[in-house]
């Protein structure tokens, strides 16, 4: 029991607790023994290991399926949860699911009760790691593919999966949808002013007042959530000076923003807001609104993720031709051609520890990750996971088609995510909001890059934030 | 009988001294115990740090900017809405008054104060997040009513993003706020004023005086108290302002952190950075500045109490 020393009084942790519960039973606060240091070991489902079975799932145990209801929905789990019932007859799956996910789950995991599988969408995964709240994954990825004979489930996922969720050099969040980010634009509205995408960012330059001209604004963004052009300015200066600007970025190295080609890539975007290229009042739009205006034509390149198609719905035109592209190449030098594409994927589903079917949670995500589930969800969501090899056949949309040949087209120039954001929100936070005051000229690249370097410095220098590398 | 009488007092308190143990009291304890923590809100272990949370707090910069936008919202929004409700309600009770009027009454409101009253109240019966969507599309830059007016009366040039601008952005939402409240309090000075007694203004009439002496010399001292509750409650609200921000800002808290407010922040790091120690320690700062507010707003504001 821990004693602390308050002004002269030694009191012991739970004393100070039972002062501070003054005696009524909280929720949660409460439950004793979870204050007193040391969580109870609940009891945890356990069954015998086969070729059936290889994660040893106790088939009658109940387990429960935690959903992020976003925007794919509240219904695709079902798939999986129907491929679980099928193999453990007497087991019963319950699918649990909100919006507000920080507000039902934390009271869950300080409860002791979280769900067996959930998707983490919001939650500080750093923080339930460092509170040893995660079941590592390996295992599960260890085990043989649902419906690929003769391979184990990492041998039939794309190898990004594998860099997000790492923590402590474990793998705890299982990367689901495979998100690549580049500049979307509407074919057929380039065909018919025969304008093409430009690959650099002087024919960039060259075309605006062109596309200005035409009466539409050559440039849109998401004003509320100015991280949407964080992106693309990181993208753009990894393609200038390589992989290592991220990687200096996540270690939070010494000054790190002060990369020029990262203050060349905002500069960029300096200039397209300097030079009246976004569509006017942009910066006070949220992304649905901007988005909207976007697939309305009245915009025509807006940078987001593959998630846009899904989440625009039937707000797009039936021959709207929605299509990715890279972003523009800086400068003739650059490391990474044209085609090098940012694929992000999160570590965005997890198993905690102290869920009462922990085997079962890693059973459904294995089910999760099969083929049959793969397809379901894709057809559903418009999205692509990172399961390989099933989407080949899927003709679903030009948006769906043509990120499809991006991805081919980039290959082994795929670029990855940064991963500050989510091992450090606080951060992420504040790099959006100097983006957002570069956006409105607020400030100037170099302003921006400091400010950006000031904020990482904090964090580095923080000791109450847990540090992560790559 | 002594006895049954306490018994008969102690049925009644109970159930609401309980509730208010359970609700109030006892997340007031726990608040002021976990921002002596490290707490991250993932797991019920959490260690005791102390006072390092306030240390942290006062050297945070961010706070002070926070603090500093609601005091601007403090003074913009406590002067205005109870000049405005002042105004209002005056004009509702005694705009209208004057001599020869044949006969009647010569103390009344203006024409169709009932109709006012209604529509001033209006706001106060929508819920915060409808009145800041609503007002979203207002200042909506595009398609917004408020630009839109602009244009139409020829105005292009104050046309402005107005919530993407660091500017106008906190003006912007501050305005929200006045429009929200100024109904109630009118509504509150409506009664205190038809309860001062019309001989007093019929009297002030007779010896001639202005409608603004009336006003400041008989209806002010007279209402004292309301405008005392009234200027405690907006200074206690614009404190705690928090859904407007969060619904109407961009980021939310921006552009660039110019509408960064303390409860704002504090749902962040609890929320969004898992410091529910620190969040805690923000809480109780916010609990002892409100406390000191009220205190010291009582003071300035006490005057002699007037019996009629």
């Amino acid at each position: 029991m821990d004693v602390y020393d308050i002004g002269g009084v030694r009191v012991d942790r739970r004393a100070l607790l039972r002062l501070a519960a003054l005696g009524i039973v909280v929720p949660g606060a409460a439950s004793a023994c979870a204050f007193s240091g040391g969580s109870t070991t609940t009891k945890k489902a356990t069954g015998t290991k086969t070729a059936k079975n290889p994660l040893g799932v106790k088939p009658d145990a109940p387990a429960e399926f935690f959903n992020f209801e976003g925007g794919y929905g509240k219904d695709w789990p079902k798939t999986t949860i129907g491929l679980y019932e099928k193999e453990f007859p007497m087991a019963k799956v319950k699918l649990s699911g909100g919006q507000q996910i920080q507000q039902l789950l934390q009271p869950r995991f300080v409860e002791g009760d979280p769900p067996d599988v959930c998707s983490s969408g919001g939650l500080d995964i750093g923080a339930l790691f460092t509170q040893k709240q995660l079941t590592p994954l390996q295992p599960m990825l260890d085990a043989p593919a649902f419906d690929t004979p003769g391979k184990t489930v990492q041998e039939t996922l794309a190898p990004v999966a594998a860099k997000a969720g790492v923590y402590g050099g474990k793998i705890y969040g299982q990367a689901y949808v495979y998100v690549i980010f580049g500049i979307w634009f509407s074919q057929p509205l380039m065909d018919k002013h025969g304008w093409t995408y430009p690959k650099t960012w002087d024919e960039m330059l060259a075309l605006c007042p062109k596309i200005k001209k035409a009466g539409i604004a050559p440039w849109a963004y998401q004003g509320k959530y100015p991280g949407y052009v964080v992106t693309p300015i990181v993208d753009m200066a990894q393609k200038a000076a390589g992989a290592a600007v991220g990687v200096a970025v996540d270690n939070l190295q010494p000054n790190a923003w002060r990369n020029p080609a990262l203050i060349a890539a905002a500069d960029k975007f300096h200039e397209i807001a300097a030079k009246g290229y976004f569509l006017p009042g942009t910066s006070g739009l949220s992304h649905t609104q901007a988005q909207a205006y976007w697939a309305q034509g009245k915009a025509a390149f807006i940078p987001c993720g593959s998630w846009l198609e899904n989440e625009l719905g039937t707000i797009a035109p039936k021959d709207f031709g929605m299509t990715v592209k890279p972003t523009p190449s800086m400068a003739a030098g650059d490391k990474i051609p044209f085609e090098g594409i940012q694929v992000s994927v999160g570590g965005d589903y997890i198993v905690p520890s102290h869920g009462k079917n922990p085997q079962g949670g890693l059973e459904l995500l294995r089910l999760m990750l099969s083929k049959q589930a793969a397809k379901k969800f894709s057809v559903g969501s418009k999205e692509l996971t990172v399961v390989t090899g099933y989407a080949d056949d899927l003709t679903i949309s030009t948006a769906f088609q043509s990120r499809r040949k991006a991805i081919a087209a980039a290959g082994a120039n795929t670029l990855s995510g940064w991963q500050y954001s989510t091992w450090y929100p606080k951060m992420s936070a504040d790099i959006e909001t100097a983006t957002g005051a570069l956006l409105t000229l607020e400030i100037g690249a170099d302003e921006w890059s400091r400010r950006c370097q000031k904020v990482a410095d904090a964090t580095a220098k923080d000791s109450t934030i847990t540090k992560f590398h790559r | 009988m002594r006895y049954g009488r306490r018994s008969f007092i102690l049925s009644f308190i109970t159930a609401p001294i309980a509730l208010y143990i359970v609700f109030v009291i006892s997340p007031y304890v726990q608040a002021f115990y976990m921002a002596l923590t490290d707490w991250q809100g993932y797991s019920p272990s959490m260690n005791f740090v102390g006072a390092a949370n306030f240390t942290r707090l006062s050297h945070d910069s961010m706070f002070w900017l926070a603090l500093r936008h609601n005091l601007y919202l403090v003074i913009a929004i406590t002067a205005t809405v109870v000049a405005l409700a002042l105004f209002f309600a005056s004009m509702m009770n005694f705009g209208g008054s004057g001599a020869g009027h044949g006969g009647r009454s010569a103390i009344r409101g203006v024409r169709g104060s009932r109709f006012y009253q209604i529509v001033y109240f209006f706001p106060s019966v929508l819920s915060v997040t409808v009145v800041a969507v609503m007002w979203q599309f207002i200042y909506d830059p595009k398609n917004g009513l408020l630009n839109g007016f602009l244009s139409a009366i020829g105005l292009d040039s104050l046309q402005e993003v107005w919530l993407g601008d660091h500017n106008t952005a906190l003006w912007a939402i501050a305005v929200v706020a006045i429009w929200g409240s100024v109904g109630f309090y009118v509504v509150l000075f409506t009664a205190s004023m038809g309860s001062i007694p019309h001989e007093l203004y019929e009297a002030a009439l007779l010896d001639g005086a202005t409608r603004l002496q009336t006003f400041w010399r008989l209806t002010v001292p007279l209402i004292w108290d309301s405008i005392q509750v009234a200027i405690i409650y907006l200074i206690i609200g614009a404190l705690d302002t928090f859904a407007l921000v969060q619904v109407m800002s961009i980021g939310p808290g921006g552009p660039d952190n110019s509408t960064q407010v303390i409860a704002l922040y504090l749902f962040n790091n609890a929320f969004s950075y898992s410091k529910f120690g620190y969040a805690s320690a923000i809480g109780v700062t916010m609990f002892v500045m409100t406390l000191l507010c009220t205190v010291v707003a009582l003071r300035f504001s006490r005057r002699d109490r007037v019996e009629y």
